[in-house]
C-alpha cells in the first residue's frame, strides 16, 4: 500500500528513534557566555554598552584627540596661512577655486579645494573613519556581529529586513559605497531594495558624521534621532508596501575567538585605502565645482528659483541650496558649508537632516546603478518622496514646538 | 510531530541553531546532521554564507581558517513549505 508523506515521515521517526543516538542539549561555558549577547534581556544592555563605547571612543580620539588636538591646529595655524601667502593671484578666480577665501582665519570657513578640501578629507575624515573601521573591525573579528544581527532580527523584520541588515547599516555608517555593495548579503529583491533606499536616505556616513561633530555638536543628537526615526518610519512603509517576501532564517552563530592582530590590521588598510580613492578626488572636486557655480551665480540662482521651497516648505534660509548642491558631490563638506550660514539651532538640524537624506552622494548613486538602474530609479523616486515629506514634518515639528 | 518537521517549524521561526536544539533538547551536532540532511534532500537552503568580514574587498583573503568565522544562514525550500504545508495538522 502506497504511504502519504506523513506516513513515510512517521516511519522514519520511527526508525530514527530507534537507531540514532539524538543525545541531549548540552551548554559549555563559551555556549552561555555567547547566549548572554544574543537573548534581548542581556543583549540589547550589552549592545548599547558597546554602542555606547563605540561612540564615545568615536567621539574622543577622532574628535578631540586627533581633529582638534593636532589637525585643526596644523591646518589653521600652518597651512592655511601658508597657502594664503604663497598662492599666487590674490582675489583672482584661481585663488578662490583653489584657495578660497583670502580673509579666512580657518579651514572650515576658507572652502578652497586644497585648504577646506585637504582639512575635511584628512583633518576631519580620517580620523573618524579610521576609528569606525578600526572598531568595527575588532568587533567582526571577535564575533560579535552575527550576534547583533540575531540580536536585532525581530526588529529588522517589522522593516521587511532580517538580522544581517545590521551589517550593510553600520557598515554604511563608514561610508555608504559599501554599504550598497554589502546590501548582495539579502537574499531576496525586496529587502535589497528596501536597504538600499534605507541606506541612501538615512544612514549618514562617517566623513558627514565627524564634521557634525565638529560643527554641531551641541543638536548632533537631534539630527541623529530623526534619521534614526525615519529610517524605521520608512522601513515599515516601505515593507508594506513593497511587493516580495522577507523569509526567516535558522541561523549558524559561529564561537566567539580572539581577534587577530593581522586580520584587523588588514581589514582597517583596505577599507581605508578603499574610502580614499573615492573621497579624496570628491571632497576636492566638490569643493571645486561648488567654487565655480558660486562664481558664474549659478547658486544664487537655484537658491532664488527653490527658494519658497527651502524657506515655505523646509523652513531653512535660501542660502542653504549651495550646500545641498554640494552634498551630491561629499555630504561631509555640504555640512561644513552649512556651519557658516547663519541660521537659527532649529534650522541648522532641519538643514542637516535635509542634506543627509535628500540625495546620496555621487559615488554612492555610481555605486546604486551598478547594482540595477531599476532599483535605483524606484529608490530616487522613494527618496524624492521622503525628502518633501519628511522635511516638511521635520518643519512643522519645530513649528509645533516654537522653535522653528 | 516528527523531529525532523519540528526542525522545518524551528527555521520557519526564525532564530539560531543553539536556541533550536535547546528547544528540541538535542545535541548540536545531531541537529546540525539533521540540517545537512535536510538540505541535501531539498527541503532546507543555505542561503547566505556570511564571513564575518562581510562586504570587505578582502573578504575573499580574509574568511575561512585564517580569517574572520563563517556564519551559515538557513532558509525553508519551495519543497519545505510544501512539506510543512501538506502535512499541518
Amino acid at each position: 500500500m502506497k504511504q502519504t508523506i506523513e506516513q513515510r515521515w512517521d516511519l522514519i521517526d520511527k526508525i530514527a528513534k530507534q537507531t540514532v543516538t539524538f543525545g541531549e542539549y548540552t551548554h559549555s561555558l563559551k555556549d552561555a557566555i555567547g547566549e548572554l549577547t544574543i537573548k534581548p534581556f542581556t543583549g540589547i544592555p550589552i549592545a548599547i554598552a558597546i554602542m555606547y563605547a563605540f561612540w564615545s571612543i568615536f567621539g574622543s580620539f577622532a574628535g578631540t584627540l586627533f581633529t582638534d588636538g593636532f589637525m585643526v591646529k596644523i591646518f589653521d595655524g600652518h597651512f592655511l596661512p601658508w597657502m594664503q601667502n604663497i598662492f599666487p593671484g590674490d582675489g583672482g578666480w584661481l585663488y578662490y577655486i583653489i584657495v578660497g577665501d583670502p580673509l579666512a582665519d580657518n579651514s572650515f570657513e576658507a572652502f578652497g579645494m586644497l585648504t577646506s578640501g585637504l582639512f575635511v578629507a584628512i583633518g576631519v575624515v580620517l580620523p573618524a573613519i579610521f576609528i569606525f573601521y578600526l572598531m568595527l573591525a575588532l568587533l567582526e573579528d571577535m564575533g560579535y556581529m552575527p550576534r547583533l544581527a540575531v540580536l536585532i532580527d525581530t526588529v529588522l523584520h517589522k522593516i521587511g529586513l532580517h538580522g544581517y541588515a545590521i551589517v550593510p547599516t553600520i557598515l554604511s555608517l563608514g561610508c555608504n559605497v559599501p554599504g550598497v555593495t554589502a546590501t548582495r548579503i539579502l537574499e531576496t529583491k525586496k529587502q535589497r531594495f528596501i536597504m538600499m533606499t534605507l541606506l541612501a536616505i538615512f544612514i549618514p556616513c562617517g566623513a558627514q558624521i565627524g564634521i557634525m561633530e565638529e560643527v554641531i555638536p551641541d543638536t548632533m543628537g537631534w539630527v541623529l534621532l530623526y534619521l534614526i526615526i525615519g529610517y524605521f518610519v520608512f522601513g515599515y512603509i516601505l515593507n508594506k508596501i513593497v511587493p516580495g517576501k522577507s523569509p526567516e532564517f535558522l541561523i549558524d552563530v559561529p564561537p566567539y575567538r580572539k581577534p587577530m592582530i593581522s586580520n584587523i590590521g588588514k581589514k582597517v588598510w583596505g577599507r581605508i585605502v578603499g574610502f580614499f580613492k573615492v573621497a579624496i578626488p570628491f571632497v576636492l572636486l566638490g569643493c571645486g565645482i561648488v567654487n565655480v557655480l558660486y562664481l558664474v551665480g549659478f547658486i544664487d540662482w537655484v537658491g532664488n528659483i527653490l527658494s519658497p521651497v527651502f524657506v515655505l516648505w523646509f523652513g531653512v534660509p535660501e542660502a542653504t541650496a549651495g550646500p545641498l548642491i554640494a552634498a551630491f558631490l561629499r555630504k561631509d563638506l555640504a555640512v561644513a558649508q552649512l556651519s557658516v550660514i547663519e541660521m537659527t539651532p532649529y534650522q541648522m538640524i532641519s538643514a542637516v537632516v535635509l542634506v543627509s537624506i535628500y540625495f546620496p552622494c555621487v559615488a554612492t548613486f555610481a555605486m546604486m546603478i551598478k547594482e540595477g538602474t531599476k532599483e535605483m530609479l524606484g529608490a530616487l523616486a522613494v527618496l524624492f518622496t521622503v525628502v518633501f515629506l519628511y522635511g516638511g514634518l521635520i518643519h512643522l515639528i519645530g513649528i509645533l514646538l516654537g522653535v522653528a | 510531530m516528527t523531529v525532523m518537521k519540528n526542525v522545518l517549524s524551528g527555521t520557519v521561526k526564525g532564530g539560531t541553531i543553539d536556541a533550536l536544539a535547546k528547544e528540541l533538547d538535542i545535541n548540536m551536532s545531531t541537529l546540525l546532521a539533521m540540517i545537512d540532511f535536510l538540505s541535501d534532500a531539498g527541503y532546507l537552503e543555505i542561503t547566505g554564507l556570511q564571513c564575518s568580514c562581510q562586504a570587505s574587498n578582502l573578504c575573499d583573503n580574509h574568511c575561512g581558517l585564517e580569517g574572520g568565522s563563517q556564519t551559515k544562514m538557513y532558509a525553508l525550500t519551495i519543497k519545505g513549505e510544501q512539506f510543512l504545508s501538506c502535512t499541518a495538522p
